[in-house]
């Protein structure tokens, strides 16, 4: 049986898959390289660095610690003091070229200590609380929730009852955060979410000839009309793609890995993950990412299999490859789209299946328990396995080459 | 001969195709001039919906002392840039110029003499030149032509032409990549009957068939690009009208500062010249692409990759790599506007002469490799297993 499937994964990996394999390597490296690159930081004097070594200054400058009243304090007193305050606040104009902005290395904590006292939510990374509003930061945070989610513009707006729900659960968090440094792991997952679209269009050029009319990796007259040809035939195809897809999942992810541990560090990795995100689950920043790489690796296995399903109803390989590569770059290009249709829509894509995981503004209500993104992903990857699962055998048990 | 080359033109794209590009093409089109009047909707003003009014509204006119003087009175006490909306119609392209050359606020500004203005008009293009050119290493120098900035430009109606002019662009791209599709296989397309090795072995199998094959591309690639342009480009003429083809592109606040002189025909005429450039050197790299890579998807793959790098080349801050690679790559040739409104130049000669030139010589060197290596290949289809 497994001797099937190391044969026909050695129809997929040939010289070419190599070549497809090293141009993709290289495109996915690009957005990367972009959005590493893209960075405009102070140093300690207050003269201002472009480009990727910017990342070094602002670990170096982050005061990292728990946030306890007495760490509030101390960096509402650094705030006063520091290089970066005449600029956040506007007093002193940067005059950088459109489309760059400076960044500070305690952004996402002042986001965080103003996120329950600002109205409208706007994003504020001064830091101007009294020490009294610091010294019951936990208990305000906790109880701002109510209010938010109220105010919030959602798609699919909570009933009241549900926002009850959701603050409750928002109570239990536990405190104090951690703060650290954790750029890395931030630009982890944007990195996933910017370029797995590129790795899916990888797989799409490797796995369309699955099924095609093809004597070389695809079906021909012998191959049908063998002992083990149409039942079996398909579950060792399916097994040695998705064995491909696993190994080159783990490839892609590990060359994202590297690039972020050069580029980033992967320092920080125990600071809380409600900096930055707004969840009830008490996490830390090694836990989530290990959530996203575990849910791309679903939606690979999802990918494969739709691409597989295609591959057997089309039975043509420029066809299967032309509609997914459309479809994964339609998908990528909507994907931050903000309106009613799209984002309904996006919720079904398995490309959006490592986006905004655990956050509270997606939460989806059966009865009074609470799932969050992750589980409706789950779900939905399960189903489309299954679907595409049975359409293949149906498909395959009338598969005519003429 | 051309028995052969009929049947293999119809073999790559057959008329079915061809006839689905050019639906697909007439889609566009409607999408396009949808887009355009769109443009036209979200300028905001009651008076104008889709551009076509503007026949009425700009009267042939030159932009001498008695008009700027006029405007310059007119909206002296508009506080711009939020009031620009409130001016009137007819003067928005004068008032547009006007401000590229005083800037937003002109209080002191009083009695400007046509002479005055149109030198401190050449007094901002050279500073723009000589701050390009000293980030830039000195590389744009001794392009300018003080004789062309003194006289007063001719304005009015050229919607028509100026929309062709900036829908140019798109529509070489959206030909660059249906090349790249249709052309691929052409040097592998027996995959699937596996004969390569055996129309090889026959009498014109090798040397001719591949020289047919050759010729079929540009023919292909010529014919597709024709066509673009007269489906996606002649209907805008049908709706804005072929009027104020003489007019200087000066006349347009986009070209405003541009030293180029030509007029809109002119400027068209050139991009449709670049524009066939750019898709006769993309066809020559995806043919090259095709004898060189034997599997269709790997060559897909390869294409693909080369259109990330050159869009990656695009973004780039790195003038080095912009000015001597990126110039010359078709996605970047197809950028028409920049050809006019950037004063980059190499070694003196402007950027519009040097890159469709040097790529006409690389075409025909990729054409001389081209055709060595096709006569070489003699190894047969080796595609998939093992």
């Amino acid at each position: 049986m497994r001797n099937f499937i190391s044969l026909e994964l050695k129809k997929i990996l040939n010289k070419n898959t190599a070549i497809i394999s090293l141009l993709f390597l290289t495109i996915i490296l690009i957005p990367l390289v972009q959005t590493a690159r893209s960075i405009d930081v102070l140093d300690d004097e207050g003269t201002i660095h472009s480009g990727i070594g910017g990342w070094d200054i602002l670990r170096e400058r982050t005061v990292e610690g728990t946030m306890t009243t007495d760490y509030l304090l101390q960096m509402k007193q650094n705030y006063e003091n520091s290089v970066d305050k005449p600029y956040i606040e506007g007093e002193v104009d940067t005059d950088r070229k459109l489309g760059k902005k400076l960044m500070f290395p305690h952004d996402m904590l002042n986001w965080e200590l103003n996120f329950p006292y600002e109205k409208y939510r706007v994003l504020d990374n001064s830091l101007n609380l009294t020490n009294e509003q610091l010294a019951s930061f936990y208990e305000d945070w906790k109880g701002s929730f109510t209010e938010y989610l109220s105010n919030e513009q959602n798609l699919f707006p909570y009933t009241e009852e549900q926002i009850e729900i959701i603050s409750q659960k928002m109570q239990k968090v536990s405190t104090p955060f951690v703060f650290k440094y954790d750029s890395g792991w931030e630009y982890l997952k944007i990195g996933l979410l910017n370029t797995i679209y590129l790795f899916f269009m990888f797989l799409a050029f490797i796995l369309c000839e699955g099924f095609s009319k093809n004597r070389s990796k695809g079906i021909d007259k012998v191959t049908l009309s063998t002992k083990e040809s149409r039942r079996k035939l398909l579950s060792y195809k399916l097994g040695a793609a998705c064995v491909f897809s696993t190994i080159a999942y783990f490839a892609y992810i590990a060359i994202v890995l590297l690039f972020v541990a050069v580029v980033y560090t992967l320092h920080g990795w125990d600071s809380s993950v409600q900096i930055g995100t707004i969840t009830f689950y008490s996490m830390n920043q090694l836990q989530e990412a290990l959530l996203y790489i575990a849910m791309g690796y679903y939606s690979t296995l999802v990918v494969t299999h739709l691409i597989l399903f295609l591959s057997v109803i089309f039975k043509r390989g420029k066809l299967v490859l032309a509609i997914s590569l459309i479809y994964f770059y339609l998908v990528n290009t909507y994907q931050m789209g903000r309106g009613a249709l799209i984002e309904k829509v996006m919720v079904f894509m398995p490309q959006n299946f490592i986006n905004n995981l655990i956050a509270i503004e997606k939460l989806y209500f059966v009865g009074n328990t609470v799932f969050p993104y992750v589980f409706v992903a789950l779900f939905l990857g399960t189903v489309y396995i299954l679907l595409s699962r049975i359409g293949i055998s149906i498909w395959m048990r009338r598969y005519y080459l003429q | 001969m051309s028995y052969l080359s009929k049947l293999n033109r119809s073999k790559i794209l057959n008329i079915n195709v061809f006839g689905f590009l050019l639906a697909l093409f007439l889609i566009l089109t409607f999408y396009n001039l949808d887009t355009i009047k769109t443009g036209y909707l979200n300028q905001a003003r009651y008076e104008v919906t889709d551009g076509t009014e503007y026949r009425y509204f700009y009267q042939p006119e030159v932009l001498d002392e008695d008009e700027i003087n006029k405007i310059l009175e007119k909206y002296r006490e508009l506080s711009l840039p939020e009031d620009r909306n409130t001016a009137d119609v007819a003067d928005l392209p004068a008032l547009d110029m006007i401000i590229q050359v005083y800037g937003w606020d002109w209080t002191g500004i009083r009695d400007v003499s046509v002479e005055q203005f149109y030198q401190d008009r050449a007094g901002i293009i050279r500073s723009v030149q000589e701050e390009e050119g000293s980030s830039r290493e000195g590389n744009s120098n001794g392009t300018f032509a003080a004789a062309s900035l003194s006289e007063p430009i001719r304005m009015g109606y050229a919607e028509g032409w100026k929309n062709v002019n900036s829908g140019m662009s798109q529509c070489v791209l959206i030909v660059l990549v249906l090349i790249s599709i249709v052309l691929v296989p052409i040097f592998n397309e027996d995959e699937t009957l596996g004969v390569d090795g055996l129309v090889k072995s026959t009498r014109f199998g090798k040397l001719k068939l591949s020289r047919i094959r050759i010729i079929n591309a540009f023919q292909l690639s010529s014919l597709l690009y024709l066509a673009a342009v007269a489906i996606y480009i002649t209907p805008i003429f049908f709706m804005y009208g072929l009027q104020g083809a003489d007019l200087p592109i000066q006349s347009s606040p986009q070209f405003f500062l541009s030293m180029v002189e030509v007029n809109y025909l002119e400027q068209f005429l050139i991009n449709l010249v670049i524009g066939y450039v750019a898709i006769s050197l993309m066809t020559g790299i995806t043919l090259l692409v095709s004898v060189l890579v034997t599997q269709v998807y790997t060559s897909y793959a390869v294409l693909l990759f080369i259109m990330a790098v050159s869009y990656a080349i695009q973004m780039t801050e790195l003038f080095f790599l912009k000015h001597y690679l990126g110039n010359f790559l078709p996605v970047q040739m197809a950028e028409f506007s920049s050809y006019y409104s950037s004063y980059e130049s190499y070694g003196g000669i402007s950027k519009m002469l040097t890159v469709p030139f040097i790529s006409v010589v690389v075409l025909f060197v990729l054409l001389l490799i081209l055709s060595k290596l096709v006569n070489r290949r003699t190894h047969f289809l080796h595609t998939g297993v093992g």
